[in-house]
């Protein structure tokens, strides 16, 4: 609570101040005042630096940590003879030279990546891509737009009509802005095991429907703790934002059902008759390409997402489960038929890559039957003429693999989200 | 209010005084205008010091907070831009070393990366 100030209200009258003494007084406690502020500013000023200089390093050493981990999971992978792609860091676009020609990718071959949502993707043609939600103003500063339409509907008794809910505006999801996360805290006596549970609905922008969205992307808030059940979509023309507007699920064909190994890749709640539940648990953020459900020329009108959270944090002995999104966007990208880049691995420590057996892309929005048709690579050996060669060597530390993805026929862009290699 | 910041070493060597001189003023005779506009000036200047400072101050703030968290950048990268995004930073006015961070959200991607390895080596054991 603020302090109250030194200075005292004075009421002058009969042309001013006629007391030396009062105007004396009055310009100490101006003074006291000045120097509580000043002194209070170096304070705060003090305190906060010393408070981001710990956060900062505590948050570099954190970084470390997990690319630590990251390189152990590494030397573990080596012993079972298999490599895969552990930073982006790893793409190239110009390994070197083959037979004298350049092995450059044009611009326009270029494989797009994305280092958050952790997949590499066909070449987007930029200036013909644009999100439906997030707007910017003519001196680009971003600004809400009046069409942008969401809904919560509480599930279960924690997330219900009437309990105590401090909750931000939805729209909060949509800023570039570290200090905007659209955040649903349901604030409860007693815990329960289900957690909080709600759907949240989106509505795609009806002057952006004809343009066929083809992307959705989300970062769940807090990262790593927030569980997505499902998501679905609808093409009802007019969405009221309820259940009763024919609800699919995006993994409508239910992709890679029962796979363990695609939680956490393929949209929730498309599985069908599965032992296991596709549902993402403590997700990181998200990304779904929808090109191929625009079929038949009924474009997407609105999203729904399952989200839980069963995390809570215990202050003043209320229970407070929070979740929501920091980050949401819907995209009509543009993608380009095909294209290229290279992958770099690099041998473990005192090892040699003699021959790469086999080249595994893991890509769960195409079924494995058609991978063949979205996905070609090749291996390139370093030559002891500083050259690169499709023919194994006689060992080197370094492989590159380079990687061909093509748009199907109904439209599916390839999303890469790894690429394992098996070598002797 | 406390006058809480000299009881305390570490508060006290922030101490800083206002450009405000006290005048006493003594209204016997004329009154000295020079004076008690040297004050009004004085007293200007704190003000505007105080409020350019906490002007940068909630600015440093905001470029302290976004260090880990550039949303900006949740949108992807294009064929142009630096592999794996990283932000280089110089942690405090006072130094000119400079750290390199990560985004939250790339934190959060690469774990979620790590964890869907070990889940793939974890099941080629069984």
């Amino acid at each position: 609570m603020a302090e109250p100030i030194y200075t005292q209200r004075r009421t002058a009258q009969y042309s001013g101040n006629h007391s030396s003494t009062e105007y004396n007084k009055r310009v100490e406690e101006n003074y006291q005042d000045l120097v509580y502020l000043y002194n209070k500013y170096n304070v705060i000023d003090t305190k906060l630096d010393q408070l981001f200089s710990r956060v900062m390093t505590d948050h570099i050493f954190l970084s470390n940590a997990v690319k630590d981990s990251m390189d152990r999971l590494k030397a573990l992978e080596a012993t079972e003879k298999i490599m895969s792609l552990y930073s982006y860091s790893q793409l190239t676009y110009n390994p070197g030279s083959l037979n004298g020609s350049s092995l450059a990718v044009p611009a326009s071959e270029q494989l797009t990546f994305d280092s958050i949502y952790n997949y590499a993707t066909l070449p987007v043609v930029s200036n013909a891509s644009f999100s439906v939600l997030k707007m910017y103003n003519s001196v680009g500063e971003q600004i809400i737009p009046s069409f942008f339409e969401t809904k919560v509907e509480p599930l279960n008794s924690i997330d219900a009509p009437g309990a105590l809910i401090d909750t931000t505006a939805p729209y909060y999801s949509l800023y570039d802005r570290y200090d905007r996360v659209w955040k649903r805290s349901v604030i409860v006596d007693n815990p329960t095991e289900t957690g909080a549970l709600m759907y949240f609905y989106v509505k795609v922008p009806s002057n952006a429907v004809d343009r066929k969205v083809n992307s959705i992307h989300l970062s769940p808030y807090p990262v790593n703790s927030v569980d997505i059940f499902s998501i679905h979509y609808t093409q009802a023309s007019n969405p009221r934002l309820t259940s009763e507007d024919s609800w699919k699920p995006l993994n409508s064909t239910a992709l890679y059902n029962d796979d363990v190994n695609a939680i956490g890749q393929v949209p929730p709640g498309g599985w069908v008759n599965a032992v296991n539940s596709d549902t993402i648990v403590n997700s990181a953020p998200l990304c779904f390409n929808v090109a191929s459900l625009q079929f038949e020329n009924k474009p997407i009108t609105a999203f729904r997402i399952g989200m839980r959270q069963r995390n809570y944090i215990k202050e003043n002995n209320k229970y407070i489960y929070t979740y929501g999104l920091s980050d949401l966007d819907i995209k009509v990208n543009r993608y380009m038929n095909t294209g290229r880049a290279y992958f770099r691995f690099t041998a473990p420590q005192d090892q040699l890559i003699f021959k790469v057996n086999n080249v595994t892309p893991k890509m769960y929005n195409v079924p494995l039957s058609l991978t063949e048709l979205a996905f070609n690579s090749r291996v390139l050996y370093p030559t002891s003429a500083n050259d690169l060669s499709t023919i194994p060597q006689s060992g080197s530390s370094t492989v590159f693999v380079e990687i061909t993805l093509n748009k199907l026929q109904d439209d599916t862009v390839p999303m890469l989200s790894d690429l394992i290699i098996n070598y002797e | 209010m406390n006058n809480y910041f000299y009881s305390d070493y570490d508060k006290s060597k922030n101490i800083m005084q206002p450009h405000l001189q006290r005048v006493r003023q003594r209204y016997r005779g004329y009154r000295d205008s020079a004076k008690e506009n040297l004050e009004t000036h004085q007293f200007i200047l704190d003000v505007s010091i105080l409020n350019e400072r906490i002007t940068s101050f909630e600015e440093s703030m905001n470029e302290m907070s976004s260090l880990t968290y550039h949303h900006s950048s949740a949108s992807p990268y294009f064929a142009a831009a630096t592999p794996f995004f990283n932000a280089s930073y110089r942690m405090s006015s006072k130094s000119e070393s400079k750290v390199v961070i990560e985004d939250i959200l790339e934190l959060a991607s690469t774990l979620n990366r790590i964890s869907n390895k070990i889940k793939l080596l974890e099941n080629q054991e069984n």
